[in-house]
């Protein structure tokens, strides 16, 4: 699988002139993402794209390469796919759809299987945009997509569904190792890619998203493998059963029944995510923050109402807000004035004076001395006063456990600031409820590292 | 495959280590009036037929019996509802029992293979769908989690004057089951209700389909 995803050499079988060609784009996406291994487009009717030399057939490169995405339509792909064997090449991805999905495509592949077992071939689809390895700049996919480097593997089998999430994902600031479209899934499964996931060193962090698999069984296990490595959440989709037929024509398979697939990610270690976007937060989450010690929590603020809804959602969460030592509260009032009309309990909440940078940050140091576990530092966006992002910043140098920031604000507005803390390894969210659900997600990951016995109470 | 009603698949399950409420085939009236003066009232009249698997539905199933005359005319109403069903339709007894009403299932997933179901019985079960899952077989944090999961959770802690449920011992009767179900390859079952009184838990109904052959 490591040459599979590391291939030095990559032909493409089926490039064509014209932007809109599925060839043309993933030639496109390979050079322009500075692919620095070999590439050799394939068309017999052409003698050069992008510069590249093309050739008229697998037999005439100069090399068996290590990876062959092929890119024309569904019958021919099949032959394509022989030829591959025939010539010793064992990875292969197949784009083109028209399979078991499509009630004219079974025998086809069938056809497929038949001829990876015959000369044994790894397979990424068929019915697949194809994958990235975004960390390497290896980008075999035929779509345009975005997507910073960073350590968060996607598997999906959906590609719009995981380009959403990789878009989510950009947006929240945060970059992926792998891309993965498993298509149908003819020959490498869920469980063989999460397998290679639990072995990459660039991926510390996993997100699924699933519609259905044959093999429940061997899913349940190598995810289960998996989370004892690495956090591992998922999106499920089909909670409508009619959601079954659309998924079948999708990629042939039927969703399923979702409290199965619940209690199996349960039994599995995965946490489940009940959107893209949650699943975006959750991976964030888990991908940025060090796991806490335990679940108490204190929120410091000066807007009262997010912390509210910040809290409503953590204590939903299995998390403690605890109040306050009389000594910090002392302090606290020393720092904002003893005559602010405030009851400062947890949530800290310093109404006016913590609108200055100078008052906010001392509060915030004090409350990373006190006995809490994780520290939410929630701040209102005001574009008349500056947002304290050195002082966190120095904070979370010192501080030996994970603080989460709240920002509200319009995102394009405070996009430096943002891009500065989570550059400094402190998660930065948009809203209360988003900061909640990470944190949510952070006791979650806990309780199954801990392998704690879940407290009956 | 074999079906197994619910005396058949209560001796299984007693066999296995399970705590199933005593209950005795009756084919007439004599012999129900004998049984449960040996018994005690209450007691519970059930039809006992292949052909009919829904016996509530049916009007099989007459619980609460307190006394010989109160029986006589379950009995023959009942045998009137259900002959017209199954000519050959015969009936079982059991005692009354009394308690929080749990349900536990067992079923074979196209994808997963065998998976273990718990909820509470009841309207909990039948119109809320209050039930989790998990793979066969389960551990003891399968079975605590699967506990504190079910939305109605809140009435293990006792309603109605009944004392709660002891979770640890659920916890085990889960794991109990689910082993069961693995080794001796139950394909599904359907232990509802089962009644939970404090410690002790008894499956008050049980049916069954299992893998011929061991």
């Amino acid at each position: 699988m490591e040459r599979f995803f590391n291939p030095s050499s990559i032909a493409l079988v089926g490039v064509r002139e014209g932007q809109l060609s599925v060839g043309f784009a993933a030639l496109w996406n390979l050079i322009h993402h500075g692919y620095k291994g070999r590439v050799y487009p394939v068309n017999p009717r052409l003698k050069e794209l992008m510069g590249l030399p093309c050739y008229p057939n697998l037999q005439a490169l100069p090399e068996i390469p290590d990876l062959a995405m092929i890119l024309v339509g569904h019958e021919r792909a099949v032959e394509v796919l022989e030829n591959c064997g025939g010539l010793g090449i064992k990875n292969a991805i197949i784009v083109a759809g028209g399979y078991k999905e499509y009630q004219g495509g079974r025998e086809l592949e069938d056809r497929i299987r038949e001829i990876c077992r015959m000369y044994s071939i790894r397979l990424l689809g068929p019915n697949t945009l194809g994958f990235v390895n975004v960390k390497s700049n290896i980008w075999p996919l035929f779509w345009y997509m975005r997507a910073r480097p960073g350590s968060i593997a996607l598997v999906s089998q959906s590609g719009g569904v995981g380009l959403t999430i990789a878009y989510l994902l950009y947006e929240e600031g945060v970059g992926l190792s792998k891309w993965i479209g498993v298509g149908n899934r003819t020959v490498l499964e869920f469980a063989d890619y999460m397998e290679y996931l639990a072995t990459d060193d660039d991926t510390r962090t996993v997100g699924l998203f699933v519609e259905g698999t044959e093999d429940g069984r061997r899913f349940f296990q190598a995810a289960k493998y998996l989370a004892s490595v690495k956090p591992v959440a998922v999106y499920k989709v089909g909670e409508a059963q009619e959601v079954n037929k659309a998924a079948f024509t999708h990629t042939g398979t039927l969703a399923g029944s979702k409290p199965v697939y619940s209690g199996a990610f349960k039994q599995a270690g995965v946490l489940e995510a009940s959107s893209p976007r949650e699943l975006a937060i959750v991976l964030k989450a888990l991908d940025m923050l060090p796991l806490p010690q335990g679940n108490r929590l204190c929120i410091l603020t000066f807007t009262a109402g997010p912390s509210i809804v910040a809290m409503d959602k953590l204590l939903q969460y299995g998390w403690e807000v605890p109040p306050l030592r009389e000594e910090a509260r002392r302090q606290i009032y020393q720092i904002i004035g003893e005559k602010t009309p405030v009851d400062i309990d947890n949530p800290v909440d310093m109404t006016g004076p913590g609108f200055l940078p100078e008052n906010y940050y001392p509060v915030a140091r004090l409350l990373l001395r006190e006995p809490f576990d994780v520290a939410l530092f929630l701040w209102g966006y005001n574009r008349a006063i500056r947002v304290p992002v050195e002082e966190l910043i120095m904070m979370k140098r010192e501080a030996k456990r994970p603080i989460v920031v709240v920002l509200l604000g319009v995102r394009s507005e405070i996009a430096e600031e943002i891009e500065m803390l989570q550059s400094a390894g402190i998660p930065v969210f948009v809203t209360p409820e988003d900061g909640a659900l990470a944190l949510g997600a952070l006791l979650q990951r806990k309780r199954l590292v801990e392998g704690r016995d879940v407290s009956i109470g | 495959m074999s079906q197994l009603g619910e005396v058949e698949a209560k001796a299984f399950l007693a066999n296995e280590g399970l705590p199933v409420n005593p209950t005795y085939e009756v084919e007439s009236l004599g012999e129900a009036l004998e049984k449960a003066g040996f018994l005690g009232y209450p007691v519970v009249l059930k039809v006992s037929s292949e052909k009919i698997i829904h016996k509530s539905e049916a009007g099989g199933v007459v619980t609460g019996i307190s006394g010989p005359q109160e029986l006589e005319r379950a009995f023959s109403e009942m045998a009137e509802r259900v002959r017209p069903i199954d000519p050959n339709a015969a009936f079982s007894l059991q005692p009354h029992l009394r308690g929080i009403e749990l349900a536990v299932g067992i079923s074979t997933d196209p994808s997963f293979g065998q998976v273990i179901m718990f909820g509470l019985g009841g309207i909990w079960i039948e119109v809320l769908k209050d039930v989790t899952f998990r793979l066969v077989p389960i551990e003891d944090r399968d079975a605590r989690q699967m506990i504190e999961e079910v939305k109605g959770e809140k009435l293990l802690r006792g309603i109605r004057g009944y004392p709660a449920v002891n979770k640890e011992a659920l916890a085990k009767f889960l794991v109990r089951v689910s082993d069961v179900a693995h080794s001796r390859r139950i394909q599904e079952m359907d232990l509802n209700p089962v009644f939970a009184m404090g410690e002790r838990l008894v499956i008050a109904d049980a049916r069954m389909v299992r893998v011929e052959g061991r």
